[in-house]
């Protein structure tokens, strides 16, 4: 019965269609763009390399709507139009097979195939050339967060990535624990961070801004943890940006932030933590001299007064599983020390 | 329409049991075709440590040709038990067991030595994959001495006859794979400096 | 013709505990495959269930619902179980229930070796999940990528249990394959050429060809890890000079032909239902056998696909990209067969027409999905995305899934002489497909907006919690058509409509005997001289059973070998030995002693050849 009234409505295919696919199409971007600030959307590129990726995924959604289009309009043509009025229909004739239709779908795969072959061929080859002239950046995957080093500058960050408008970066990717991946989507596509071997990637920027970026390969408890933030600036902020990282920690000023400064180190923060300057000279976590220049507090939660005592006080709360608390469950901190180096920590400018 | 129920006829005129075990084989050389890559992947790759040089070519040499003829041997007892001769089938099936004994024998002083000498599973890369690949073919010859124990111990009850010999058929077809793996490992392992 | 009561069982009087012994013991290809197909299904539950936990989690951003290491335990166990508990199972089950009726045999070539497969397969899934009562499951991801599966990342015995239960579930298959491929080969009736074996035979006869070749490659991965994390080598570690990369080929090597091995079976099954409620035969049935077998070959040439984004050379990247999309045209014979069967055909849509066309319908989309993987710079893209996780649910749940519960419904009847209830199978469909769809179809999208796959839980703001919602509102749905599908069940067993020998008219062996079959199958044999030894073509129709019985020879001679124990103590002495090795040596020195004494008892034991 109901297979009968699809039918009859499906006569009218046409506006059927049409409906379909533009309900389709606002459906998925209005819920996707509409309530997102910055969608990592790949399909909008910023830089010169995804926009290539962007291109050939977008030529091959082509031939997949059409494959798609033609696959399943057949399938619902022929359950339409072949399904069994009265159970006594007499049986249908008998066929076994036909050799020209064998070879006209095995043709029509192959030659649509090998149209997607030939881009993907394109884009492979010019993705491959790789720029001579780029900013180097060392990046180290940790369990959980993203050390970048900048050689050039002699400078260390951690969970966020400055790079220049319009100049090539290339990325050398290293691990001392387990495997990472490395992923900007609107900038460029994965590269694994794999122990024992370094691998390279790289992209450039088009567009001043900031991007999402997040390990891709899974790394344990908090691989959900393990983002970071990409912002291209133009040469001369970048400039600016450089100079001001390359300068050793501000001094703590008041009080409360001269005695955080001691607590830093008396805590046991200073075994894990460096901070340029002082005798803070850990490599475990992540080097905080401009501690106070980043937007978030471990790659996920803005970095506020508030969010960094609830950090220190209590990281296992915001990461569960982290390795910092791993230790920091065993030194209680009253409220009193949490303040003083929540002041100290967020001086660092 | 009896015939399909007819208790040996089978569709290719194969027994179940060699078709079947065949298969395994197939199977099994997948196994240490994988643990020879691994092997070969790694080789040259150890840091540091003992390595290669350590390695007793002449005795292993002499231990492969004991195998190889063990397989002599084998053949000679499944073509006793097909003829039914009872006597032929004893004495080659012990031949085979005295030198695969033997072979698994020489492994374990070999082990013993290179591992006096420093080279253990886990000194380097060497070690591990020399151990693992010979280790498990090791194993293998292993089983197959059990089995052609209780092979022979059938035996001398009298169990095999020219009409029933398919299961010192089988035993001989593991045999023979066992020492045709020794025969692609030996000059990996053992005859190419990596 | 379809309400031949006479043909139900009559219920015997008998007590659960020879039942019990009867079930223990038993070396009946059809009851094997009960129990595979019961034990597989018990694990879909299992493995749904953590799935939704899983979505429950995501249904909205920053959700602290499970904390990220149970979470990362349900993810493995979720994608382990669905793949080696579930679906290898029962898609065995069906082979093991329907190929020797199929091909005209009393039973398979080994039914010891059967019997012991299928404890091995329970018995290796009870080891593996014992792990969540001994100090935390495995929490790696279904491939278990090194360096996080070593001691030092993953400290407790989770991934122990992993190595060693998928061992012990690894010998069943590789045994059961070996079972099959010489029943297919050497068991058939006279006239079964291989030319005229149903579908559903050729592809479990690749499959079982593909697990004998894929599965030592995951053996020997899985031993080189237990070997890194229990006795001190390093075969993955980076500081001793090796690769964690070669995990990810051993793995690969195995794991792309597994996911076709859960796949071809799948098109076997289609393949049978499609053309009987089109009533007309397949359309292209040797381009069918080749594509099967083509893809069998190709299967074995792509697996670094996985791997585009560990620093591939180019242009072996793109070599690996190609020969993957090359299966494409395999699999597009496949699919424009399939819907040419049913072209200029009499479709009747009963509940398994429906789940097989919405097979077809299904499949298309992941399989399209994958081209998109295949493609390298966009794999860099996707891969590790949802993109990746909505292109193996509709490879797996469109695919896998559908066409198992197609056959369901298609040879319950044939399995319990009772019908399914259509009715309750109709909505059991619709839920399942809106469900599925609902689920699943979004997570194209989450991949293209950049939602890497296996996180415990994602930021605000980024576009994803709108079809995150969607997708776990999909997952309920699936789950009450499934709750629906056990009800049927168990409704069905109890007063289901009498199916009679042969209630959709089909045309294979499987017909030509009673429902349920006896202990030996047919009492004799029709005379098999085409594809479709049951249809008349003169009148184009398929014969009655009175018609089948009148032209069946009886057979007389009926040799069948007696029940066993062996095989279950055989396999208990494996799962010991394997046991023994994550809690203590004692378990495996017992574990030896069972096994030999279950070896020793299986040689001496009478009445097999
Ligand atoms: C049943 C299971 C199944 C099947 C059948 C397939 C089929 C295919 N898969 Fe899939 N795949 C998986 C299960 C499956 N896959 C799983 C489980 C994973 C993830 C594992 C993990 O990471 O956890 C995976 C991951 C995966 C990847 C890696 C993604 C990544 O991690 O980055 C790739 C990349 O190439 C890929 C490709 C393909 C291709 C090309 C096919 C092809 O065989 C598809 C061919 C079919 C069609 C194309 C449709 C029909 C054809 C036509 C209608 C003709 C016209 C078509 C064209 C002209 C294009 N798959
Ligand atoms: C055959 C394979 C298969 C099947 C059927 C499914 C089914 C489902 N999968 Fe699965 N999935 C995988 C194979 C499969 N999956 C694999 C291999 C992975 C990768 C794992 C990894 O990354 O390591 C994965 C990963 C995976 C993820 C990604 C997680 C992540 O990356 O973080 C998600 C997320 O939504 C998901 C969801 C689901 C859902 C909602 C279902 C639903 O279809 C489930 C529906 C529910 C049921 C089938 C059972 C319902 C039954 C009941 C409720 C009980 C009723 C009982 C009575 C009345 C008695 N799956
Ligand atoms: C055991 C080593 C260890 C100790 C001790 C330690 N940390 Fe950390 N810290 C880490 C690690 C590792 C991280 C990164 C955690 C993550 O993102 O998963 C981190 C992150 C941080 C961050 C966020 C950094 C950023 O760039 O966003 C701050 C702030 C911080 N720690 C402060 C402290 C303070 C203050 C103390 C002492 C009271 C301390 N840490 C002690 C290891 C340590
Ligand atoms: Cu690092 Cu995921
Ligand atoms: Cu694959």
């Amino acid at each position: 019965m109901w297979m009968r009234t699809i039918g009859t409505r499906l006569r009218k295919w046409p506006q059927l269609v049409a409906i379909v696919v533009g309900s389709l199409l606002a459906s998925v971007l209005f819920p996707t763009l509409a309530f997102a600030d910055d969608p990592p959307w790949f399909l909008n590129p910023a830089s010169k390399q995804a926009a290539l990726v962007a291109r050939l995924h977008n030529i091959e959604l082509a031939v997949a709507v059409i494959v798609f289009v033609v696959v399943e309009g057949l399938i619902l043509y022929v359950v339409l139009r072949y399904r069994q009025r009265t159970p006594d229909d007499p049986a249908p004739e008998q066929i076994h097979g036909n050799t020209l239709m064998e070879l006209t779908w095995t043709a029509g795969t192959s030659i649509a195939l090998l149209f997607v072959l030939v881009v993907f061929w394109q884009t492979m080859t010019t993705l491959a050339a790789s720029p001579s002239d780029g900013l180097q950046v060392i990046v180290r995957g940790k369990q959980w967060w993203w050390e970048f080093e900048y050689p050039e500058y002699g400078i260390r960050t951690a969970n966020e990535l400055y790079i220049p408008v319009g100049q090539p970066v290339e990325f050398l990717l290293e691990s001392d624990n387990v495997i990472h991946s490395f992923w900007v989507p609107r900038l460029g596509g994965k590269m694994d961070v794999v122990p024992g071997q370094q691998n390279r990637t790289w992209f450039q920027a088009d567009e001043p801004g900031e991007y999402h970026g997040q390990c891709a390969e899974f790394c344990g408890v908090q691989h959900a943890g393990m983002r970071f933030k990409v912002f291209a600036l133009p040469q001369e902020e970048f400039q600016a940006w450089v100079e001001q990282q390359q300068q050793p920690a501000v001094e703590p000023q008041d009080e409360l932030a001269k005695l955080g400064a001691q607590l830093f180190l008396s805590k046991g923060c200073a075994g894990c933590h460096a901070i340029a300057g002082t005798a803070a000279q850990g490599r475990v976590g992540p080097d905080l001299t401009h501690f106070a220049s980043r937007t978030t507090v471990a790659g996920v939660i803005p970095r506020t007064d508030e969010s960094v005592a609830r950090w220190v006080f209590n990281s296992e709360a915001i990461k569960p599983g982290n390795i910092m608390w791993q230790t920091m469950k065993n030194v209680p901190l009253s409220a009193e020390e949490v303040e003083a180096l929540v002041a100290y920590l967020q001086s660092l400018k | 329409m009896t015939a399909q129920v007819e208790k040996h006829g089978t569709t290719l005129g194969l027994d179940h049991r060699k078709l079947g075990f065949w298969t395994f084989l197939a199977s099994e050389s997948v196994f240490f075709m994988t643990l020879i890559t691994v092997f070969i992947i790694y080789s040259g790759r150890s840091t540091s440590g003992p390595g290669h040089e350590l390695l007793n070519i002449p005795l292993t040499a002499f231990n492969t040709f004991v195998l190889l003829t063990s397989s002599l041997a084998m053949v000679l007892s499944v073509d006793a038990a097909r003829r039914g001769d009872q006597r032929g089938l004893r004495f080659w099936l012990l031949m085979t067991i005295l030198m695969g004994a033997f072979f698994v024998g020489v492994q374990v002083y070999e082990y013993r030595k290179l591992m006096h000498e420093g080279l253990t599973l886990t000194s380097n890369l060497f070690g591990m994959t020399f151990y693992t690949l010979t280790g498990f073919h090791g194993a293998h010859v292993t089983v197959g001495v059990l089995w052609l124990i209780a092979t022979l111990v059938k035996a001398w009850r009298g169990q095999f006859g020219a009409d029933n010999y398919i299961p010192v058929d089988v035993a001989g077809l593991y045999w023979h794979f066992v020492d045709l793996v020794w025969v692609f490992i030996f000059p990996i392992v053992y005859l190419i400096r990596w | 013709m379809a309400t031949r009561t006479e043909a139900l069982p009559v219920p015997r009087v008998v007590s659960w505990w020879s039942t019990l012994v009867d079930w223990l013991t038993t070396v009946d290809h059809k009851k094997i495959g009960i129990l595979y197909i019961a034990g597989g299904v018990l694990f879909l539950i299992i493995g749904g269930i953590e799935a939704l936990l899983i979505r429950v989690q995501l249904a909205g951003p920053e959700r602290a619902f499970l904390h990220p290491q149970t979470y990362n335990e349900l993810l493995t166990m979720h994608g382990t179980t669905m793949i080696f508990l579930a679906a290898m199972p029962i898609l065995a089950g069906f082979g093991n229930y329907v190929v020797p009726l199929m091909i005209g045999a009393r039973d398979m070539a080994f039914p010891r070796l059967n019997a012991l497969g299928v404890w091995l397969f329970i018995l290796g899934g009870l080891l593996l999940y014992a792990s969540f009562f001994s100090g935390g499951a495995p929490d790696a991801g279904w491939f278990a990528y090194a360096p996080l599966t070593s001691k030092t990342f993953s400290p407790h015995k989770g991934m122990d249990f992993w190595i060693l239960g998928l061992m012990v579930t690894g010998i069943a298959s590789i045994s059961s394959s070996i079972n099959f491929i010489v029943t297919i080969l050497n068991m058939r009736a006279p006239g079964m050429k291989l030319n005229r074996m149903p579908v559903f035979v050729w592809t479990m006869l690749v499959t079982s060809f593909l697990i004998v070749f894929a599965f030592p490659s995951l053996t020997v991965a899985q031993i080189l890890l237990f070997f890194d994390r229990n006795f001190g080598t390093g075969f993955y570690a980076a500081e001793v000079g090796a690769t964690p990369i070669l995990w990810q080929h051993l793995f690969w090597f195995f794991g792309h032909p597994e996911v076709y091995i859960v796949i071809l079976p799948a098109f076997g099954m289609v393949s049978e239902i499609i053309p009987v409620f089109s009533r007309k035969p397949i359309f292209g049935y040797a381009a069918l056998v080749y594509a099967t077998v083509a893809i069998g070959f190709i299967s074995f040439t792509v697996w670094a696909h996985h791997m585009f984004a560990v620093g591939l050379p180019p242009v072996v990247a793109y070599a690996f990209g190609a020969a993957s999309m090359i299966i494409a045209v395999p699999t597009a014979i496949k699919i424009f067969n399939w819907i040419f069967t049913m072209w200029r055909g009499s479709l009747r849509f009963t509940t398994a027409m429906l789940f097989a066309v919405s097979f077809v319908a299904m499949f298309v989309i992941g399989g399209l999905g994958g081209i998109f993987l295949a493609t390298v710079p966009v794999d860099w893209q996707l891969t590790d995305t949802y993109f990746v996780v909505a292109h193996f649910h509709y490879t797996l749940f469109g695919g896998v899934l559908l066409s198992v519960l197609a056959a369901f419904y298609y040879w319950f009847p044939k399995i319990t002489g009772r019908k399914l209830d259509e009715r309750w199978g109709r909505i059991h469909w619709l839920l399942t497909f809106v469900g599925f769809n609902l689920t699943f179809f979004p997570m194209h999208w989450l991949g293209l907006d950049g939602m890497p796959r296996r996180i415990a839980t994602y930021g605000a703001g980024l576009g994803w919690d709108f079809w995150n919602f969607v997708a776990t509102v999909g997952a309920f749905i699936i789950s009450a058509g499934m709750a629906l599908f056990v009800l049927n069940i168990m409704k069905s067993l109890r007063n289901g409509e009498a199916a009679g020998d042969n209630p959709w008219e089909g045309w294979t062996l499987e017909w030509a005997t009673t429902s349920p079959p006896p202990a030996h199958n047919f009492d004799g044999l029709p005379p098999i001289n085409s594809r479709r030894p049951l249809w008349n073509a003169a009148e184009k129709r398929v014969y009655t059973p009175d018609e089948v019985r009148a032209m069946s020879e009886r057979d007389e001679h009926i040799h069948l070998p007696p029940a066993s124990w062996w095989p279950l103590v055989v396999a208990f002495g494996v799962t010991a030995i394997a046991a023994g090795f994550v809690y203590t040596p004692v378990i495996t020195v017992l574990g030896v002693l069972i096994f030999l004494i279950g070896v020793a008892g299986w040689v001496q034991q009478e009445g097999y050849h």
